[in-house]
């Protein structure tokens, strides 16, 4: 195959991904309006209904992120970098995600100085870090700890979770700016750290450039995601 | 924020889905906001505000047909219907971005992203209204055009460490420049920048450069700035400036050209580059610019007449002075905008005047050579020469030349020119018809482009060459010592690097106007004769 016919196809992927989010968005208004005329009758419809919530939620966020990585890779993806209060961009996460942690009865917990600022894109890190949340509701039991703070003049913001953690394969690749470890057979594509390793990356200052780390125990004993900004 | 405090607030809901509406209505009342308006679309927007003053519009960007979001915000600033601290939060499914780059002027205050839900909608207007609240004392003093209180204001909170202090340093930046205090926006700026390389600190700087007198640093500043980020929008905006501070016609408009790449969906730019090229009189970026502003004039409070015509205008230039594949399709959108425009304006007698005599152009291109002299004929039973506008003179005259009526062409020229005998711009405009530049700025223009093309050529730098005379080319079309000289130009180049088919093109497409203009007999004929040779012996 062609450069040619390579681009191409990208583009074709990229606006046929363009077109499932809309529908998806139509998809979404619409379920909400059918909770909304037909409450539900019991627990059991509740959490169905939170299911479709969450899977279509889900799907949202994977586009979001696919056409944001399309857009990297076309350089037409423009990163603005200002200065944010981390509380307003962990809260704004936490917001976003509050359905999710009522229906799954999770208790989710910011740790964070109400003065700490930084500079960064706040809807690229806020993307990064709601993507994380979304998958450690998954796999954590009751609990999930967002934190930010300053070290050696570099920002880190960690999300721990009480599930049972990154498996090996995992953790052995996290840094690497690689397809490593996808696996289409098990369902696992990894777009989502795929995709906040790029965010990281294109945070700069001087020499140096963010970057994450995936490792496991931490404040909760289960997996924890590390995103150091510097 | 308190729930009292939320009932306080007047809020307009501008949605073109009623579930949408429904939704938002019902998050905002369970955070205790009794007074919610909603209306369906930009139009019902601007009544409503016209009506009342509202503390925070939630405007989805896409309201299906007339105007988007980013275009209701737009007029709602622009016919002053928002109050200077009413938050206006533009809400949309995509990721905001997209959006960002095309706004010009007026930005809102937060973009919010579907799905949403009532704990980010309330906290995030938390957020806002306690900015908002923090900077009302500032904004009072520059609504009531106390600047210098402002500053204050927003130099002592930035001491005291207010939370808003980042918010604070951007504004102070600009009101610095403002106020032409120079010297204290180079201490801010310089300042932020030894934090953090921040975009608009940087363009700040480049800015204070300018204002120092420094241009080449600041454009080396600015230059840097879009190296590193293409989307900063704001420096290519500034780097058109000083271009054009510096009179350097073709590198402002490079700029513009990659600003409006970048932001394709801001008519303001567009209209500024379709300006800027029509100057140039590069037509085909001009058309093509003004065909866009056309296009995003349709919902948009910026859209103009003017650039209507101007589409007709150049639209008919570039058909006539180029060979193109395209020319009756092109002729054809023409006549379709100019056939638009008095349903979409109120013309005056001369516009309407004007509107005609472009359709002539446009239906000659098209072959319709009957149908554009009856028209001709119309118009000119209302012309009273001489005494009617400028403006509508040389459309007067571009509609004879394109009709082959040279003569009365020159006619209508010659009474213009002792018409406006002492009005220098005037008779600058005159001079794109002309053969020899009337006008002193014209004049020297024409000579100073000549010798620098004939410096290169003696150099036997032809390439440089080429560029010097086609500008000028481009500038006086009708005049024939510059037509020979990039003739001659072009063949030397073309002795030297070989025929390229582009260069036989235009070869072909000199010699024809040359043939058209010059008298036999006189030196210019016989040395056109002598290049005509030459390039029979390049076949």
């Amino acid at each position: 195959m062609s450069a040619y016919e390579i681009d191409d196809f990208s583009l074709v992927l990229a606006s046929s991904v363009h077109d499932m989010k809309n529908s998806l968005g139509m998809l979404l208004d619409t379920l909400q309006q059918v909770v909304e005329a037909t409450p539900p009758r019991d627990d059991g419809q509740a959490r169905q209904f939170a299911t479709l919530q969450y899977e279509a939620a889900r799907i949202n966020t994977e586009l979001v992120q696919l056409l944001a990585v399309y857009r990297m890779q076309n350089r037409s993806l423009p990163v603005q970098v200002d200065q944010h209060f981390l509380i307003d961009v962990l809260e704004e996460q936490v917001a976003r995600n509050d359905m999710l942690c009522q229906t799954r009865k999770l208790s989710l917990e910011v740790d964070c100085d109400e003065d700490l600022a930084w500079y960064f894109d706040a809807e690229l890190v806020g993307g990064v870090v709601n993507n994380i949340l979304v998958n450690s509701a998954r796999y954590s039991r009751e609990k999930i700890l967002l934190r930010a703070l300053v070290e050696q003049q570099q920002l880190v913001i960690t999300i721990a979770d009480d599930g049972a953690g990154y498996p090996p394969a995992m953790l052995e690749n996290s840094g690497q700016d690689s397809a490593a470890g996808v696996n289409f057979a098990a369902g696992n594509t990894h777009l989502g750290l795929f995709f906040a390793r790029r965010v990281a990356n294109m945070h700069r200052r001087g020499e140096m450039s963010g970057r994450i780390q995936l490792s496991n125990g931490g404040p909760l004993g289960g997996g924890v995601f590390t995103l150091i900004l510097p | 924020m308190a729930v009292s405090q939320y009932a306080a607030l007047k809020i307009l809901v501008v949605d073109d889905f009623h579930s949408f509406r429904a939704t938002l209505g019902r998050l905002l009342a369970e955070f205790g906001c009794d007074d919610v308006t909603t209306v369906m679309n930009g139009p019902q927007a601007l009544a409503a505000c016209r009506k009342h003053k509202f503390d925070v519009v939630l405007c989805d960007y896409n309201l299906g047909e007339g105007p988007n979001g980013q275009q209701v915000l737009e007029e709602l600033r622009q016919r002053n219907l928002l109050a200077r601290d009413s938050l206006f939060l533009l809400v949309s499914a995509e990721s905001s971005q997209a959006i960002v780059l095309s706004a010009y002027d007026y930005s809102p205050d937060a973009y919010l992203t579907k799905p949403i839900n009532g704990k980010s909608l309330q906290q995030r207007l938390d957020r806002l209204l306690r900015q908002r609240d923090a900077m009302a004392p500032i904004y009072a003093r520059l609504a009531a055009g106390k600047i210098d209180a402002a500053i204050g204001l927003a130099e002592q909170a930035i001491a005291a460490g207010s939370r808003y202090s980042y918010a604070c340093q951007r504004l102070l930046g600009n009101l610095y420049m403002q106020q032409d205090r120079i010297s204290e926006a180079e201490k801010l700026y310089t300042g932020v920048l030894e934090m953090r390389p921040l975009d608009w600190a940087q363009v700040g700087l480049a800015q204070v450069k300018r204002a120092q007198g420094d241009l080449p640093t600041a454009i080396q500043w600015l230059q840097r700035i879009i190296d590193d980020n293409p989307f900063c929008l704001p420096a290519y905006d500034a780097l058109a400036e000083v271009y054009r501070q510096l009179g350097e016609a073709d590198k402002t408009q490079q700029v513009m050209q990659a600003a409006v790449a970048v932001s394709p969906l801001s008519i303001l730019r567009q209209a500024e580059l379709a300006h800027t090229a029509a100057a140039n009189r590069d037509l085909e970026v001009a058309s093509r610019a003004y065909g866009r502003c056309v296009k995003l004039g349709e919902n948009s409070c910026h859209d103009h007449q003017d650039n209507h015509l101007q589409y007709g205008r150049v639209t008919a230039a570039w058909i006539r002075e180029s060979q193109l594949p395209n020319a009756l399709d092109l002729a054809k959108d023409g006549l379709r905008v100019l056939g638009n425009v008095p349903r979409r304006f109120e013309l005056g007698a001369v516009q309407r005047q004007q509107v005609s005599l472009l359709e002539c152009q446009l239906l000659s291109a098209r072959g319709e050579d009957k149908s554009a002299q009856e028209l001709l004929k119309d118009v000119e039973e209302n012309i009273e020469l001489p005494g009617d506008s400028l403006d509508l003179q040389l459309d007067l005259v571009a509609t004879l030349k394109t009709l082959r009526l040279d003569e009365r062409a020159e006619q209508v020229l010659k009474s213009l020119v002792e018409q406006y005998c002492g009005d220098q711009p005037a008779l600058q405009r005159i001079d794109l018809w002309l053969e020899e530049p009337v006008s002193e700025r014209n004049r020297k223009l024409v000579a100073e482009l000549n010798r620098e093309g004939i410096g290169f050529y003696d150099a036997n730098n032809y390439a440089r060459a080429l560029d010097s005379f086609k500008r000028a080319c481009r500038l006086f079309p009708h005049h024939p010592g510059v037509q020979l000289n990039l003739l001659q130009a072009l063949v030397a180049d073309m002795k030297q690097h070989g025929c390229s088919g582009e260069g036989m093109e235009l070869s072909a497409s000199l010699c024809q106007r040359i043939q058209q203009t010059v008298q036999p007999g006189g030196e210019e004929f016989n040395r056109f004769k002598q290049l005509q040779q030459v390039i029979k012996q390049l076949h």
